[in-house]
């Protein structure tokens, strides 16, 4: 039973160490634009952990993980990136999330190849997004 | 005996309460079923189009349904034996406080016994929730309509 446990303990302090790989991963846009996108989010990082962004079309989807004890003050957190991404990104509609279903949603765009595809799935997410209760 | 000798017997026979161990069990008993909570979550989150926000919904139904089946099997009573309060706390407890209710007034009937006092213990839970919520959102609605804060 205690050898049980050991292992038990192990494997989540091992897995818990493991999660989050603290990279910023930008795709869809123009080389430049995904270094804009680097740097203002690199000005908050001691709080986030990693980011996805995706542009299609007129959209800028930035999604980010946040660390565990600042997800209290995750709306905080988005009010204020979203803020600066509008002002970095004036031309796009920057949609920005710190929830984890819609982080996950993000990160698999990146399988898709059609245009048409990713803008409907783009737009399903911000309708997620975008969902009250 | 006067009441002072009597209290000071009384003080003296009781057994100690073991309040550590007590605090531990309903830590570790709380902190279990939030966890199968958030488990419970992560799968609404995973397999449906819920997000953070609005997962907690379906994720509280499906608890309270679950504690509801494990009172009517005679299950939950074990874990609130081990527990106590930890697992009176959580939303567990509130399907647990109405199914064993209804349980115990059984024979009295369908609707004077089970109906009747099904919401006793439960009742005051959601009356206070619904109406605080009512008073919270009445706050609200006038702070926005003059302006001091936005929705």
């Amino acid at each position: 039973m205690k050898r049980k446990l050991a292992i038990a303990a192990a494997c989540l302090l091992l897995a818990g160490c493991g999660a989050g790989n603290g990279e910023i991963r930008v795709s869809g846009g123009k080389p430049d634009e995904s270094l804009k996108v680097e740097e203002v989010l690199k000005e908050k990082d001691d709080r986030i952990t990693s980011a996805v962004a995706v542009f299609v079309q007129e959209d800028l989807l930035v999604v980010v993980e946040v660390r565990p004890l600042s997800r209290f003050s995750k709306a905080k957190i988005e009010e204020e990136l979203t803020k600066k991404m509008e002002k970095a990104f004036p031309d796009q509609t920057v949609t920005l999330s710190a929830d984890r279903k819609i982080y996950w949603e993000t990160d698999k765009l990146d399988e898709l190849e059609e245009e048409d595809k990713l803008h409907k799935k783009v737009e399903t997410i911000k309708s997620l997004s975008k969902e009250e209760t | 005996m006067d009441r002072q000798a009597y209290s000071q017997m009384e003080q003296q026979v009781t057994p100690k309460v073991p309040l550590g161990l007590n605090l531990m069990k309903a830590f570790l008993t709380g902190g279990i079923i939030c966890a199968i909570g958030e488990g419970v979550m992560y799968f609404y989150m995973y397999f449906f189009d819920f997000t953070e926000r609005t997962a907690g919904n379906p994720t509280v139904a499906t608890m309270i349904f679950i504690a509801m089946l494990l009172t009517g099997f005679g299950k939950y009573k074990r874990i609130a034996q081990f527990g106590g309060a930890g697992s009176a706390v959580p939303v567990t407890g509130f399907g647990n406080a109405m199914i064993s209710a209804a349980i115990e007034h059984r024979t009295e009937g369908y609707v004077l016994g089970v109906g009747g006092n099904m919401f006793k213990l439960a009742g005051s839970v959601i009356v206070f929730g619904v109406f605080s919520a009512f008073v919270v959102a009445l706050i609200k609605t006038i702070l926005v309509k003059f302006g001091v804060v936005g929705w």
